[in-house]
């Protein structure tokens, strides 16, 4: 016995199925979601008829919905968004799905013509909340989706052993190409009570390879007896004269329902994981979404090809056209003619007219061949394929590309503006709409933003920035200032690229639980980060703190400024990083100094507070290691602190309690390196003169016991101070006399400081030190420092030939030749 | 070759070596045939790709629609390019369509760097041009010239090995159809071609750029790429069935053991994606790992086994084999299957024991 053989699929039995499927009191329509073809079946069905009820297959809670759903305004492709949070589950774990309706889905044209005629609709499948209860109790642990997944998911079709032997067996490469072989191809020319009756056949095919196991653990069976139950519902609410009760569901389930319908089948009570929050919204969809999707859960791909077939399928209908070629080989000859002409145009590949007649010509014949009657997508992929000349995995590639772009489309629908939009994606749209972004289809687009110049780029600009802290994938930086960081602050203007897809929207449906607008949003979040900063122990870093306080400007958070300076304030007090807190105090002066772009000049507090973190750095300043093991950042520190004094923002504070600062270190520190830049900074600042430098130099050259230790001085001193290398020919002089007199070895040992005292020189500079050198060289210069025509490799060859030619001459007794 | 004779030949062509086959179609042949052809389109899919209730055995495996969209070029006024990595069975989809359709697979020019207008075209019998001036008596048709005339398929194998100038001969065969022979007067200088002519051209892609076509001959061409089996199942049965016609007709009587096969085939998926069966990425050798490749290399182990063994085939026969088909020119390639020894097959040799027999042998790498 193989799995599910309980449905049988004998002729008699689907005869019986098919007949008990069309009543006076209930007609069950089978469907495949989103099949121009069963779309087409169930419109004619409805035109003549009078029902007492829709009943559609989708979540009970869309019936909410349904004023927005069938509104005149709303444009397909649209969706309605789900998500779900269970107990147990971290709130930022996305269970989310989409349920995604066409002009050609099933549903939506059963929806539309029941509401124009005033007829109830009803949607009878269990909550989506309730469809992850049953999978989370069937399937614990498992792994988070990435992405939204399908309400309308269809794999058992496509992983049905019957159907893929079917489709081996009519010559089609998998179910895709046999079902729109089967059905799509003549629906023009089959009658509804036909239609239904070979969707139950197909679908009972694709049922027998289902086990029962199977269907009870994705919770396939629990959905089939929460439906059964409202169509039970409404038989018996049916008055005996009304109109039949009309049923629209997946093909799959029809299969079963009228069985469960009269076996009365008991509604499952759904255990599981407690439900925290749950909730849905009408958003706009986008068809390379939607093709994604169905890819995933074996729907009906190339949703542009469906659509342009379900126009003109609709419109031959109307005009009792009973030709079931002409309407889709009038499309595919259409999308040929486009996509050559998309190929012409913009990629310039040579398709002359010749190229598409035969393209035509070559897909006619494969529908004879493949004994259908009009062309199936397939048959146009294979018609394309003739555009490429050459190798298929290579040079086919862009023309792949370009096709599957056509037939997937672009379109974006729209929703009425009453949906029930969470009010943050209604602030999202205002707003984007204000500054001007396109966000109404999905093509890619660039922006560059005068940050300075323009209060509207700056807005935008915030408006960006926003979105990225909420992790909504809209737009991503490609240049410009980062003024957190303190990167590219020469820049003027920031580059952005941004696209607007459904995930853009549904991050931002998500997203709503942080506020009604943008700005609130990203308020409520940026303040969630200073929480988790708080709680790691960071909020007391002093860097960290001014970064926060950068960011809530870029933000534009500036309401939140109070808050900000006070962290900013405790952090400066509680830190004793002495480089940490003179970063800080360069960031506050940054955003001081950065007029237009942070508009942080408004902030009253800020030279306060630069005030303060300067002296808090001064103090640190005097407690600063003994012996550090790296001297780097504290001089560093000490010369972004002359900086900041000399600088605008810094012009109020006390220069002279700096000054005093350099003189207590060089009194009392004992790092070379470090007393080296103490050195060159009073010179800098004119508190001492060039003649006490030298001596402090020649007094460290040659009173250290450690040669490393004598240059580091120098190191230290040409770091902040290097022009005095060529400035002043005693330094190099002094220098110059030490070397001397070391031995090679001493030499050797303190060739690695030497080159980093010597390394931070430009090459100008360096070329100014060589020429310093010439009066010590007796005039002669020290020639070109860097060949660059050669490789050590070809100096250390030559060096070597030079060589055996020179032994060569010698052993001939021409040794005289080799000296010229 | 002459029907009478009857020495056994080594490779019969196909339409000889399926006559029975192609008889039976054509006895149950119904559909429209294309002027020119023996069969429909139908029965020549069916000569190809099988069909179980007229007993057609399956010829080409893997992919169908390519199959079909082949068939409709034939039948159109562009010739038909089949290009793919060695291996891919591109000579014998070529010989099948040409037999179902023509009816025969030998009007064939196998394309060289030495291949010549006359070779392809037509050449000239000197003695008897010398004596009777230019005749149709003296002219030497060459294989297009002969298609041309009866109206047949004409193959050409290897068509980038033949130098540009002389491709471009076929560019005004294959849009006029006309073949001029400006030594003869009057009727005979053109010969237009037949109703059922069309080429039938291969490529080997790891040859692109040797003689690229012109951009003018592309475009008379429709291009098809015959891609290497995907299905490692299906290539299992493929190479169980060709290794053991190929072992009957030598007349052995052992076979590969489906451990064996398994073993063969998985190597040669390994090698040939760069990715193992448990997910490990290897480096790619730049030899050609095609599905024949598999066969000969099944085909030499067997042979191995039985006339040097005991007739056990097992992993360390495949591997021996396996080593010639992967170590030709590239130095490279010794490094890589190295490592795929060293990562993959010793892991597997602690679980299966043709793997560990595989394993025992890996010193013929460093040969």
């Amino acid at each position: 016995m193989g799995p599910g053989t309980d449905t049988p699929v004998e002729r008699e039995y689907l005869q019986e199925l098919a007949e008990l499927a069309r009543t006076d009191a209930l007609v069950l329509v089978p469907i495949r979601h989103h099949s121009p073809a069963c779309a087409l079946q169930l419109r004619r069905r409805l035109t003549d008829m009078r029902p007492s009820a829709v009943l559609i297959e989708g979540p009970r809670s869309f019936d909410r919905l349904l004023p927005l759903l069938s509104h005149a305004d709303a444009e397909a492709p649209f969706a309605v968004h789900c998500h779900a949070v269970l107990e147990g589950e971290d709130d930022g774990q996305r269970h989310a799905a989409w349920y995604p309706f066409c002009d050609h889905s099933p549903e939506l044209v059963a929806l539309r013509a029941a509401v124009s005629a005033g007829v109830p609709v009803r949607f009878i499948d269990l909550e989506y909340a309730e469809q992850r209860q049953l999978e989370g109790t069937a399937e614990a642990g498992r792994e988070p989706q990435a992405e939204a997944g399908s309400l309308m998911d269809e794999r058992h079709l496509r992983r049905s052993e019957h159907l893929q032997l079917l489709a081996r067996r009519l010559g089609c490469r998998d179910h895709e190409e046999l079902w729109e072989h089967l059905f799509e191809v003549p629906a023009l020319v089959t009658d509804p009570d036909c239609h239904d009756a070979q969707v139950l056949a197909y679908c009972a095919l694709a049922r027998r390879d289902a086990s029962q196991a199977e269907l009870a653990a994705d919770g396939t069976l629990a959905r089939e007896a929460e439906m059964a139950w409202h169509v039970r519902r409404a038989l018996d609410e049916r008055e005996p004269s009304a109109g039949p009760v009309v049923v629209v569901v997946g093909g799959f389930h029809a299969v079963v329902l009228l069985t469960l319908v009269k076996e009365r089948v008991a509604r499952q009570e759904i255990a599981g994981p407690r439900v925290l929050r749950h909730d849905q919204a009408v958003v706009r969809y986008a068809f390379d979404r939607l093709d994604r999707l169905n890819g995933y859960a074996a729907g009906m791909t190339a949703p542009r090809w469906q659509q342009e077939i379900w126009r003109r399928l609709v419109i031959q209908d109307e005009a009792g056209v009973r030709d079931a070629s002409r309407a889709r080989d009038d499309a595919a000859l259409q999308f040929l003619a486009d996509i050559a002409q998309e190929l012409r145009e913009k990629h310039h590949l040579p398709l002359p007219l010749p190229t598409l007649v035969a393209a035509f010509e070559h897909l006619r014949r494969l529908v004879a061949l493949r004994g259908r009657v009009a062309a199936t997508v397939a048959d146009l992929r294979d018609a394309v394929g003739t555009f490429v000349k050459g190798d298929a995995d290579a040079d086919g590639l862009l023309v792949r590309a370009v096709s599957e772009r056509l037939l997937t489309g672009t379109a974006v629908g729209r929703v009425p503006a009453a949906a029930a939009t969470p009010p943050l994606l209604r602030d999202f749209h205002q707003r984007a709409r204000r500054q001007r972004l396109r966000i109404d289809d999905t093509e890619p687009r660039a922006l560059a933003l005068d940050l300075y110049r323009r209060s509207e780029h700056r807005r935008t600009s915030r408006l960006l920035h926003g979105l990225v802290l909420l992790g909504v994938p809209f737009a991503t930086k490609t240049a410009g200032p980062d003024f957190v960081a303190g990167r590219q602050l020469n820049r003027l203007q920031e580059h952005w690229r941004y696209v607007c897809t459904p995930a853009t929207e549904a991050s931002l449906i998500e997203a709503a639980a942080h506020g009604t607008t943008v700005p609130e949003a990203v308020a409520r979040r940026f303040l969630d980060r200073l929480a988790a900063l708080a709680d790691s122990g960071q909020a007391r870093d002093a860097r960290i703190a001014a970064a926060m306080l950068c960011h809530g400007c870029v933000l534009g958070l500036h309401e939140q400024m109070p808050r900000l300076i006070g962290d900013l304030r405790l952090a400066i007090a509680a830190d004793a990083d002495f480089a940490a807190v003179v970063s800080a105090a360069g960031t506050i002066a940054l955003l001081q100094e950065s007029r237009e772009p942070l508009e942080a000049r408004s902030i009253e507090e800020l030279p306060a507070v630069l005030a303060a973190t300067y002296e808090r750095a001064l103090f640190l300043g005097l407690s600063l290691p003994e012996r550090p093991p790296d001297a780097t950042p504290i001089v560093q520190a000490l010369q972004a602190l002359q900086e900041l004094t000399a600088s605008a923002a810094g012009r109020h504070l006390d220069a002279d309690a700096f000054t005093e600062l350099l003189i207590h270190l060089r009194g009392s520190h004992r790092d070379p390196t470090l007393r080296g830049a103490v050195a060159g900074l009073l010179h800098n600042a004119g508190n001492t003169v060039a003649a006490d430098v030298i001596g402090e130099l020649s007094g460290s050259l040659r009173g250290r016991e450690h040669a490393t230790d004598a240059v580091a001085f120098l190191r230290g001193l040409l770091t902040t101070a290097r022009e005095l290398a060529w400035h002043e020919p005693e330094v190099l002089r002094r220098l110059d006399e030490v070397l001397h007199d070391w031995d090679d070895a001493e030499f050797v040992r303190a060739l690695p400081e030497l080159r980093l005292a010597f390394a931070a020189l430009t090459p100008s500079e360096t070329d100014r030190v060589a020429r310093a050198l010439e009066p010590l060289l007796g005039g002669e210069g020290v020639g070109p420092l860097v060949h660059h025509e050669l490789s050590a490799n070809d100096l250390r060859e030559n060096l070597q030939f030079s060589a055996q030619v020179r032994a060569m001459l010698a052993a001939d007794g021409l040794s005289a030749w080799s000296t010229s | 070759m002459t029907p009478s004779d009857t020495r056994p030949i080594q490779r019969l062509p196909v339409e000889q070596a399926f006559s029975a086959e192609l008889e039976r179609l054509g006895a149950v042949d119904r559909g429209a045939r294309p002027a020119g052809w023996r069969l429909s389109p139908r029965m020549v899919r069916a000569f190809v790709l099988g069909d179980a209730s007229l007993g057609i055995t399956r010829k080409f495996h893997g992919d169908d629609p390519l199959v079909e969209r082949c068939i409709v070029t034939l039948m159109s006024n562009r010739g038909l390019l089949l290009v793919g990595e060695p291996g891919t069975a591109k000579t014998m989809l070529s010989e099948l369509l040409s037999a179902a359709i023509s009816g025969r697979s030998t009007c064939t020019l196998q394309g060289t760097a030495g291949t010549t207008t006359d070779q392809m075209l037509y050449g000239w019998n000197y003695a008897l041009l010398l004596a009777e001036g230019p005749s149709p008596r003296a002219l030497v048709r060459g294989p297009i010239h002969t298609a041309m005339e009866l109206g047949t398929i004409c193959r050409i194998e290897e068509i980038t090995r033949v130098q540009p100038e002389i491709q471009d001969c076929l560019i005004g065969i294959l849009s006029d159809r006309v073949l001029h022979v400006p030594e003869l007067e009057g009727t005979p200088s053109n010969v237009f071609a037949a109703t059922g002519f069309n080429v039938l051209a291969t490529a080997n892609l790891r040859d692109r750029g040797v003689h690229e076509l012109s951009s003018a001959l592309k475009r008379r061409f429709h291009f098809e790429t015959v891609r290497p089996l995907q299905d490692k199942k299906l290539e299992m049965q493929l190479v169980k069935h060709q290794t053991d016609t190929l072992l009957a007709s030598a007349g052995i009587d052992i076979a590969l053991p489906p451990d064996v096969i398994d073993l063969l085939v998985t190597a040669f998926h390994d090698l040939r994606t760069g990715v193992t069966a448990e997910g490990t990425v290897v480096e790619k050798p730049t030899a050609v790992m095609s599905s024949a490749e598999a066969v000969a290399v099944g085909y030499a182990a067997c042979l191995d086994a039985h006339w040097l063994g005991n007739g056990d085939v097992g992993g360390e026969h495949v591997v021996r084999q396996l080593v010639g088909t992967v170590l030709k020119d590239n130095q490279d390639d010794g490094k890589k299957l190295r490592h795929w020894f060293e990562v993959v097959v010793k892991s597997r040799a602690q679980r299966d024991p043709q793997w560990r027999r595989a394993f025992t042998v890996r010193r013929e790498v460093d040969r």
